[in-house]
């Protein structure tokens, strides 16, 4: 087994706020390999962004890590212990420099004042020694293999200048200049018309091959990431309750929560298949579930309901690396699957 | 023939923009030309990316955007109206008839208001009630309907989240008991699992109470499962319209085609598909001669660069306005 | 690798009471929910009740009348009367001070001193509630006061040149001028209301005429102006009518400032989705004003009130104090101060500052109360998704 580029272990979040102390991620722990895509796949308040930017430690003040969450980055035989770095210098060299994030709304990640040009220099400037010239240079063979046309005279243009579809392959095109080992990518697509997004996907699986850089692609659409990642981790209200590769969890799901997910999608193939949602709505954060997280919403749990609402479910790991937390997916039951 | 609610006939919906420097004011061609017909009792789909001018075409249909050109007539048994010279006492019998339902479930409620109040509003503002008491007993029916109970009715918006406020807004729009309700975007800002909660809400009001939708999305796949006919839209125009199963098995029009696949397909084994568009979609300002698609378009010949294509029907109900259907489709 | 089948308590060990209570809040009370969590804003809120109630109160809680009438006459810029509890004579349960005799004489080189007599008989008790000058408060006459001396005048602040209490007058001005403030806010804020309401309810042609004008207005220099106004103010009228007239001026040239800020807001709340939602019912602009566009910004109003409060209030006293506002009788701290530039006050009479202290304490409550309401004020920014 390789050494994972990434290694998130017992990862818990909390944050204080007016209302208390707020639960954002319990316990989530993954590991990301060099050159791999995982897409992370949740709803509103499953915490996918929040752990996304804790690897980063991008979260704000009043975020509360807990005492064993561990989040571990492997460079060069390197290990880094991203939690404990607390010096700016020291979390330069993750922020842009071995990791990139590129977000939902590329206007509002570009500064409006400044051309685009610019601020791609400047990214390349801070993280390397390269001159205002090299960094140019590299700037605009980036904007052609992302795609845009005329990249020389689209330097020194704005923001505002560009579509939604061209911001975001400048966005993707400014995160890789540094040449990260891991791209976050936080939505990236969900702002797009569906045929601008069909394109930015190639574009991203295009660099994934070329730059043999891993993607930990976030969304909630589970349509792009059973064409783009090759693993899947499930989250709902801040717990990882499935993870395998893309097509256990999508044509074999574990979790009650996943086949619910799953069969709520309207499905080209079957237009008259009724839609059934998951039943209920997401609780709030402040009002987690006892026991099992997803208890309260589960048709499946029939006989063993007292005990979902009163246990927390213990990891299954599958043999094939399929992983589930789901009281009927029990201990007992750990032979089950097959890739 | 079952009969036709709301019609649009050759309809265009321009915003003038201000004037920069001399010359022409440039104008925002939102709806060009548009002509469509939606038959009493259907779910109708109008689905389109940026720039395709399909919220504005529902606007339109209420009178919420100004009709240009052409003309948008209601018929609802023995009341007809002609949307663009309705006014004054016609105007809000129409309004009663009429709603719309809101993309966006945080804007669309005031946060000042209860939830009663935001239900009770259409009431009051039209006059439908003539007591507290009928007005909230009206309010608590809808309000059961749409899965909301006592609790929920006293309480603030801010108390709710994304599935339970466009519940509200539907509750909203169905209080004054509407003909005619424009779902816009209704479900897009949604998750996954309370979209199709929200989607089979409308599909049993629809059927219980026999009301008109007129359903617009840019997700194809959703409109495909609730959706009786659909209308594709491109640029201002609409470039196909069919009932839903034929618009999928007999899709006539290259833009269609390149929709359809664009969607991320959930089996991971069938990747790379073909119809992969190129370019970006062009301004609504200065739209492309001819064919507002052949930029875009796999198959662009000459004829398409300068002669806008006729909007004709191939067969029972299915229209579109290509050069090549046949050749594209056989 | 996780393990841990244990029960798991809730997070946030919030209540359904309490979680009731804030989905069946309105704006109001979220507002107030979140400005008693600052504490700045929370003392300058009690600190500004107390000022006004004392204001309201003032002749009750002042032993003499404030006026000419009331002045003591053989104590003449006197220094201020400190009561204490002890002295080298014992103690004693009730608070007192010396008596006091002002004499001059060749020793003083002619200069009035004041002399205190500070043996066990020449002291001067305390009395609490005693019967004194009459007033008036809310209509009905009152001559008990909260405190006074059982002989002689007590004078905790002092007294100014003509013998009249600088305590007695301190709270009195806090009255005058916070009267002058509200209704100078008062008459800013109607026009404010009507010319931004217009201005911002219909855009266009209509709203850029207004804009003109509110900028007009607003570059209209106001010392100038005020010259002008004072040298028209006829002789001949009352101090209650000047009082009045200065007011009124005041609210005319503030209000360009509220007006904008109402425009701004109601240029943003008409475009709200639920605005359309209400028009596509056919709902009439009226009803859009009353039940949309004005609760939108009531709580922003009230911060521009509340802060364009200590503005009336410095301008009023910046004016009186160069003599171009109120006049004596009326009182007010810039009328109290307009005596403060002799040198021999400066150097002297120091006593004569202290109710700047009150007044700072004042326009910054003020300032401390707009600033949390201000941060209070948007309740349901953090709610959207």
């Amino acid at each position: 087994m390789t050494t994972p580029l990434i290694s998130v272990k017992d990862l818990t979040l909390r944050f204080k706020t007016d209302e208390g102390l707020v639960t954002a991620v319990n316990n989530v722990s993954f590991d990301i390999a060099p050159g791999e895509v995982l897409g992370l796949v949740g709803e509103s308040g499953s915490g996918k962004s929040v752990t996304a930017k804790a690897l980063m430690m991008l979260n704000a003040d009043n975020a509360v890590y807990d005492e064993g969450s561990k989040i571990t980055l492997n460079i060069d035989g390197k290990e880094h212990d991203v939690l404990s770095l607390k010096r700016p210098a020291e979390q330069m060299v993750i922020r842009g420099g071995a990791i990139s994030m590129i977000f939902q709304e590329p206007m509002a990640s570009f500064a409006p004042a400044i051309t685009i040009g610019e601020q791609m220099v400047e990214q390349l400037m801070i993280h390397s020694t390269m001159t205002r010239t090299e960094a140019r240079d590299i700037s605009v063979e980036m904007l052609t293999r992302v795609g845009i046309p005329e990249p020389a005279e689209r330097f020194g243009q704005y923001a505002f200048e560009f579509s939604g579809g061209m911001r975001q392959r400048a966005m993707i095109a400014m995160a890789l200049s540094t040449k990260p080992r891991l791209l976050i990518a936080d939505e990236p697509t969900t702002a797009l018309d569906v045929t601008i997004q069909a394109q930015v996907i190639d574009l991203m699986k295009d660099l994934v091959a070329e730059y043999h850089m891993s993607i930990l692609f976030i969304t909630h659409d589970l349509g792009v990431i059973a064409q783009t990642a090759d693993r899947v981790a499930v989250m709902y209200l801040g717990n990882l309750v499935e993870t395998g590769t893309v097509r256990q969890v999508i044509n074999k799901p574990s979790h009650p929560y996943t086949r619910g997910l799953l069969n709520s999608l309207p499905k080209l193939d079957d237009l008259e298949a009724p839609l059934t949602p998951v039943p209920g709505d997401i609780p709030s954060p402040l009002d987690r579930p006892s026991g099992c997280v997803f208890h309260p919403r589960c048709v499946e749990s029939g006989d063993i309901a007292e005990r979902c609402r009163t246990e927390i479910p213990v990891t299954t790991f599958g043999a094939d690396g399929h992983q589930v937390d789901c009281h009927l997916t029990n201990p007992r039951d750990q032979a089950g699957d097959q890739a | 023939m079952s009969d036709i609610l709301i019609r649009a006939n050759n309809l265009s919906v321009h915003f003038p923009l201000s004037r920069v420097g001399f010359g022409e004011r440039p104008v925002v061609r939102a709806c060009e030309g548009i002509n469509i017909e939606i038959e009493k009792g259907s779910f109708f789909g109008l689905v389109g990316e940026s720039g395709s001018g399909k919220t504005t075409l529902g606007r339109a249909m209420l009178k919420a955007a100004p009709i240009s050109h052409g003309e948008v007539i209601y018929t609802d048994g023995d009341v007809t109206y002609d949307l663009g010279s309705l006014k004054g006492q016609e105007l809000k019998e129409y309004r009663k008839r009429s709603q719309l339902i809101f993309q966006d479930p945080y804007a669309a409620l005031s946060p000042r208001m209860t939830v009663r109040d935001i239900i009770a509003e259409p009431l009051e503002v039209m006059g439908l009630t003539s007591s507290r008491e009928e007005t909230d007993t009206k309010v608590r029916e809808i309000a059961a309907k749409c899965r909301l109970n006592l609790e929920h009715l006293r309480r603030f918006p801010h108390a709710f989240s994304g599935g339970q406020r466009q519940r509200i807004s539907i509750a909203r729009a169905l209080v004054s008991d509407p003909k005619f309700i424009v779902a816009d975007e209704s479900v897009a800002a949604l998750d996954v699992s309370i979209q199709a909660d929200v989607l089979n809400l409308l599909n049993s009001i629809q059927r219980e109470r026999g009301i008109t939708f007129l359903f617009i999305s840019h997700d194809l796949s959703v409109i495909a499962h609730t959706c009786d006919f659909v209308a594709v839209m491109y640029l201002g125009q609409i470039v196909e319209a069919a009932p839903t199963r034929k618009l999928f098995s007999e899709t006539a029009h290259p833009y269609t085609r390149a929709l359809l696949s664009a969607i991320p397909s959930l089996d991971p084994d069938v990747r790379g598909n073909a119809q992969k568009l190129e370019g970006e979609i062009p301004s609504p300002i200065n739209p492309p001669p001819g064919c507002r698609f052949n930029t875009r378009c796999p198959h662009a010949q000459d004829r398409c660069r300068s002669e806008v294509p006729e909007w004709r029907e191939m067969t029972s109900g299915h229209h579109v306005a290509c050069h090549f259907s046949e050749e594209l489709m056989g | 690798m996780t393990e841990t089948a244990t029960i798991e308590e809730t997070d946030a060990n919030v209540d359904q009471k309490r979680k009731e209570a804030y989905f069946t809040a309105g704006q109001g009370q979220l507002i107030w929910a979140r400005f008693k969590k600052q504490k700045a804003a929370m003392v300058g809120a009690g600190i500004l009740i107390v000022l006004i109630l004392s204001g309201f109160f003032a002749p009750f809680l002042t032993p003499y009348d404030p006026t000419i009438a009331g002045r003591n006459k053989d104590y003449l810029n006197g220094a201020p009367n400190v009561p204490s509890f002890c002295d080298d004579n014992g103690c004693s349960l009730r608070p007192f001070i010396y008596t006091y005799e002002r004499t001059r004489s060749i020793q003083t080189n002619f200069r009035w001193v004041t002399e205190t007599d500070t043996s066990l008989d020449a002291r001067r008790y305390l009395v609490f509630f005693p019967q004194g000058d009459e007033y008036t408060l809310m209509g009905m006459n009152f001559s008990t006061h909260m405190f006074g001396v059982d002989s002689g005048k007590i004078h905790i602040f002092g007294t100014d040149a003509t013998g009249k209490d600088i305590y007695s007058r301190t709270l009195q001005a806090i009255n005058t001028s916070l009267a002058v403030g509200t209704i100078g806010v008062f008459i800013a804020f109607v026009l404010a209301l009507i010319i931004g309401g217009i201005s911002g309810y219909y855009g266009g042609w209509i709203d850029s005429i207004l804009q003109m004008m509110t900028d007009a207005v607003r570059t209209i220099p106001t010392i100038p102006l005020f010259m002008a106004l004072a040298a028209f103010i006829p002789a001949t009228w009352s101090s209650e009518t000047r009082f009045l007239f200065i007011s009124i001026i005041l609210g005319f040239v503030g209000w360009p400032t509220l007006a904008r800020r109402v425009r701004t807001h109601l240029l943003t709340e008409r475009n709200q989705e639920y605005v359309l939602a209400a028009q596509l019912c056919g709902a009439s602009a009226g009803h859009v004003i009353r039940r949309h566009l004005l609760p939108s910004f009531t709580s922003y109003i009230i911060v521009d009130l509340i802060i364009s409060f200590p503005y009336m209030v410095l301008s009023e006293t910046a004016l009186s104090f160069i003599g171009l506002g109120l006049k004596d009788p009326v009182n007010s701290l810039g009328v109290m101060l307009q005596n403060v530039t002799s040198a021999d006050v400066l150097l002297n009479y120091q006593w004569y500052f202290i109710p700047v202290l009150f007044f700072i304490t004042l326009v910054l409550a003020f300032v401390f109360v707009g600033d949390g309401l201000r941060d209070a004020a948007d309740p349901y920014a953090d709610t959207k998704k």
